[in-house]
């Protein structure tokens, strides 16, 4: 298997028989998770305006991504945004920030305390 | 339970569940063995939010911020405080939350990299050194003071730049408070690049929206060094509507390119033409904080050089060079350009750090632009790295808002503006 970083590891194993250029977009779907803290928060819920996330479960967010994309649901820029999207980067994104709000986006403070 | 407890717990289920485990979870318990100390320069929005994720992404890390100051007043949303919409208040930033994610913030001037000793020196009578495996760099802009013939750091107390928030923000402000009505403000607007593309042109809109209300026999000029401005055909559309008559924009080659300013008569000159306005606020061009001079790392160039998958510098590798002061790709310089490059370069950094190769790099910008305050319009990119390694735009995506959309649409996006700014400053400072 290509090395790829660790971080990626549990989605290589996940996929199993991830080619290298599969590997690479699970990766980037994976960094891209983190992109959505500086709109939605880091654990999904803005401390302003923005829609709270944070509750979603992966398939309504994946449904929510499909909608903005395929212009079936109305947006201001979740539109825009989604079309730089494939189906399967839909499932990771969706996946990732929905199990793993509190440890990908989780306090630092909370981190701290458990040292 | 206390929180702590449930965090474990749920840290603990995750490791159990192991191939359904995620990135982040599988990063947590990696880069907890990731050593070392990392040096991070600026307090703004590049150096607080790499600070802040290299914390969280590696526990063990030391991280020291250097920030000049003890507060970090920001320049998104600093216009309007100068249109009077906000009080400056409202968008200063202290350093205690990063603090409490156990990050090291010295307050200090860094003066100069020894690139050959990993150091990097601070003014501190003292002479204090601090030393680094790693040193990120995310120091903003200097403005290029020899670039309008006449413009100093003196004359900027009559003329203000205001594109560094602060002092500067108020000046602007006070400037058009104590002007009378039926007088002419005229904004200057550099070429590209330069900090916020959208900026000079939300800024206009702004201050029209306050002289429309309070001194609606004044005028607005743009003087632009260029033919065209990010979001134009919004701006243009959205100026018609509110401020009828009030904005006039002058480009490049209508002789809007502005060679010189003379403070003693409030004179600004163009190629072909002089202006006599009242109040001056000139947005001169731009390069990277001159910190970078002293290791060489912007080559005799405005601005720096970096491998686009991991910000290391093109010139010393382990120093990392991110936001408004590197050339990346296809992204504008932007606070969310620079905290999306942030979580990257902190990626990059704890995976090298681990002895592993960095993830694939993955960018996301959202520009606002007020308006007024109800009144909100954007740009948006999602971006990731083309066969040059350059970061470039995904074809399809992105994009403005619509034109002609109701005020309904306008007033959403002037709503998710504020919530952007209160979310990313969470983001940056906790
Ligand atoms: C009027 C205006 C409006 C804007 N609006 C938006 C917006 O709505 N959305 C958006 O995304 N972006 C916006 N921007 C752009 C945004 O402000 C910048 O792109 C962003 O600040 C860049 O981040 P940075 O980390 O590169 O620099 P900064 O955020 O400027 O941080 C750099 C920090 O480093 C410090 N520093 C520099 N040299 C040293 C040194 N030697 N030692 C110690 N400290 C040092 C500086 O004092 C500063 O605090 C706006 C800009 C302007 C001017």
């Amino acid at each position: 298997m290509p090395k790829t970083g660790n971080w990626l590891a549990p989605l290589l194993v996940s996929v199993a028989v991830s080619t290298e250029a599969a590997g690479a977009d699970e990766s980037w779907t994976g960094l891209l998770a983190e992109m959505c803290a500086a709109c939605h928060g880091q654990t999904g819920k803005s401390p302003g305006s923005v829609p709270d996330i944070s509750e979603l479960d992966a398939e309504s967010m994946q449904a929510f991504l499909i909608g903005f994309r395929d212009g079936d649901i109305e947006a201001t820029v979740m539109d825009r945004i989604a079309r730089a999207l494939s189906e399967s980067d839909i499932e990771v994104l969706s996946r990732v920030l929905t199990e793993n709000w509190q440890l990908l986006h989780g306090a630092p403070d909370e981190e701290n305390d458990n040292q | 339970m206390t929180t702590s407890e449930s965090f474990g717990t749920r840290r603990d289920l995750l490791k159990l569940a192991g191939a359904t485990a995620v990135a982040g979870a599988f990063a947590d318990r990696v880069f907890a063995d990731a050593r070392g100390s990392v040096v991070v320069v600026g307090g703004g929005f590049g150096g607080a939010t790499c600070s802040r994720y290299l914390r969280r992404l590696a526990p063990g890390l030391s991280v020291t911020l250097v920030a000049r100051n003890e507060r970090f007043v920001t320049c998104p949303f600093s216009n309007t405080v100068i249109g009077g919409i906000r009080e400056l208040g409202s968008v200063i930033h202290g350093y205690d939350g990063l603090r409490r994610a156990g990050v090291t913030v010295v307050h200090d001037e860094a003066v100069a990299i020894d690139a050959e000793n990993n150091e990097i020196r601070l003014s501190g009578g003292s002479g204090d050194r601090l030393s680094y495996d790693k040193l990120v760099l995310s120091p903003g802009i200097d403005i290029k003071w020899a670039a309008i013939d006449g413009y100093d750091e003196a004359v900027a107390q009559r003329m203000p730049h205001a594109w560094i928030a602060g002092p500067q923000t108020r000046l602007l402000r006070d400037q058009l408070v104590a002007m009378e009505d039926g007088g002419l403000v005229v904004i200057t607007a550099p070429a590209n690049p330069f900090r916020c593309p959208p900026g000079p042109y939300e800024r206009a809109s702004l201050i029209a929206n306050y002289l429309h209300q309070h001194k609606p026999r004044s005028k607005l000029l743009i003087l632009d060094s260029k033919d065209g401005f990010s979001k134009q055909g919004l701006f243009r559309e959205g100026w018609e509507r509110l401020y009828p008559g009030l904005i006039e924009w002058v480009g490049f080659s209508e002789g809007g390119n502005v060679v010189a300013v003379e403070p003693d008569t409030m004179t600004v000159r163009t190629d072909f033409d002089k202006f006599r306005p009242d109040v001056a606020n000139i947005i001169p061009p731009q390069r990277s904080a001159k910190l970078v001079d002293t290791a060489g790392l912007a080559e005799g160039d405005d601005w720096c050089s970096v491998n686009q998958r991991t910000f290391a510098s093109r010139v010393v590798p382990n120093i990392h060079i991110l936001g408004d002061a590197i050339l990346a790709g296809a992204m504008p310089k932007s606070g969310f350009s620079a905290n999306s490059q942030a979580k990257v370069c902190a990626h990059a950094i704890v995976s090298l750090l681990a002895g592993e190769d960095p993830p694939e790099p993955a960018f996301i910008n959202t520009c606002y632009s007020l308006l007024s305050a109800e009144y909100g319009i954007s740009v948006a990119a999602v971006y990731r790295l083309d066969d040059n390694e350059e970061i470039a735009s995904i074809p399809g995506s992105g994009g403005v808002s619509p034109s002609n959309a109701t005020d309904e649409f306008r007033q959403a996006e002037a709503e998710f503006a504020a919530g952007w700014y209160a979310s990313i400053t969470a983001d940056m400072f906790g």
